[in-house]
């Protein structure tokens, strides 16, 4: 059962994606381009629509009693520092160049276009890099 | 000219609902990159079939949709170096910061601190400069 409802979520979340057409990266170009005379005003909107779904959501938890402990506030490590910084940097770049996150680039995937599957395989170069650094600077 | 309210805030409801209910019900503080890289380690988390199968809804979303609706033909540059360098950065990105725009959104709004919130609109800024100066500058 516990199987069968997390693919159910993924499909749900990858619905969200194809309904509101985030996972297209004309949309996001339009969006991130604001002196465009055709901006694109949808981004944003899945954007608040997804911040206040959730919000409300674990509000409802935390009125419930049934709060997640992965995320009880960590003093220690959930702070910006540089670390956070240059990341969201690199990711914004990156998703600002080609329109793709992470969750759009698996979603495009099914649609085995070879764009897709060589950011996608970059990607995970880039995550293991990310790594490689996290570790280096822990040591 | 018009904007169309419905589709993104629908949508945006059924990303915030599911990547909620699967943090809450999983107990794991994870985006979709995250879950990548748990589910390609050589000692993942206990949890890592769940993430995976919840990646696996996200494959199989587009046949389901296509059964209702017409899928769209979805165009990334054919540039394969920006297609490249847009890949390592997102990968990187994802990676330093823990995590990507949409799990930083969908922690946002009720986490303490806001510290979710301020790395997802830092996100959109440079993606903003980013995409703004590369079209209309460079």
């Amino acid at each position: 059962m516990k199987y069968l409802l997390n693919i159910i979520l993924g499909i749900i979340f990858g619905l969200g994606l194809l309904v509101s057409d985030f996972c297209n990266p004309q949309k996001i170009g339009k969006a991130a381009n604001v002196l465009n005379e055709f901006w694109e005003p949808s981004i944003p909107l899945t954007l608040v629509s997804v911040a206040a779904v959730s919000g409300g959501l674990f509000l409802l938890l935390q009125k419930l009693e049934i709060y997640p402990d992965s995320l009880v506030y960590q003093r220690d490590t959930e702070k910006l520092n540089d670390k956070i910084l240059a990341g969201a940097i690199f990711l914004g770049v990156g998703w600002g160049l080609s329109g793709f996150t992470p969750s759009t680039a698996v979603l495009n995937l099914s649609l085995a276009k070879w764009e897709t599957v060589l950011f996608f395989i970059f990607m995970t170069g880039g995550l293991l890099l990310g790594r490689i650094i996290s570790k280096t600077r822990e040591n | 000219m018009t904007i169309e309210w419905t589709f993104p805030l629908i949508g945006g409801a059924l990303i915030g609902l599911a990547l909620g209910l699967f943090i809450a019900y999983n107990n794991i503080n994870r985006g979709i990159g995250s879950m990548l890289e748990n589910v390609m380690e050589a000692h993942p988390s206990v949890s890592w079939n769940n993430q995976l199968l919840f990646i696996m809804g996200i494959l199989v979303s587009p046949v389901i949709f296509s059964t209702f609706y017409p899928l769209q033909m979805i165009q990334l540059t054919e540039n394969p170096f920006i297609i490249i360098i847009s890949g390592v950065f997102v990968g990187l990105g994802c990676q330093l910061s823990g995590g990507g725009i949409l799990h930083s959104m969908s922690i946002g709004l009720h986490h303490d601190r806001l510290y979710y919130l301020s790395r997802g609109l830092l996100i959109v800024l440079f993606a903003i400069l980013t995409r703004t100066l590369f079209r209309n500058i460079i």
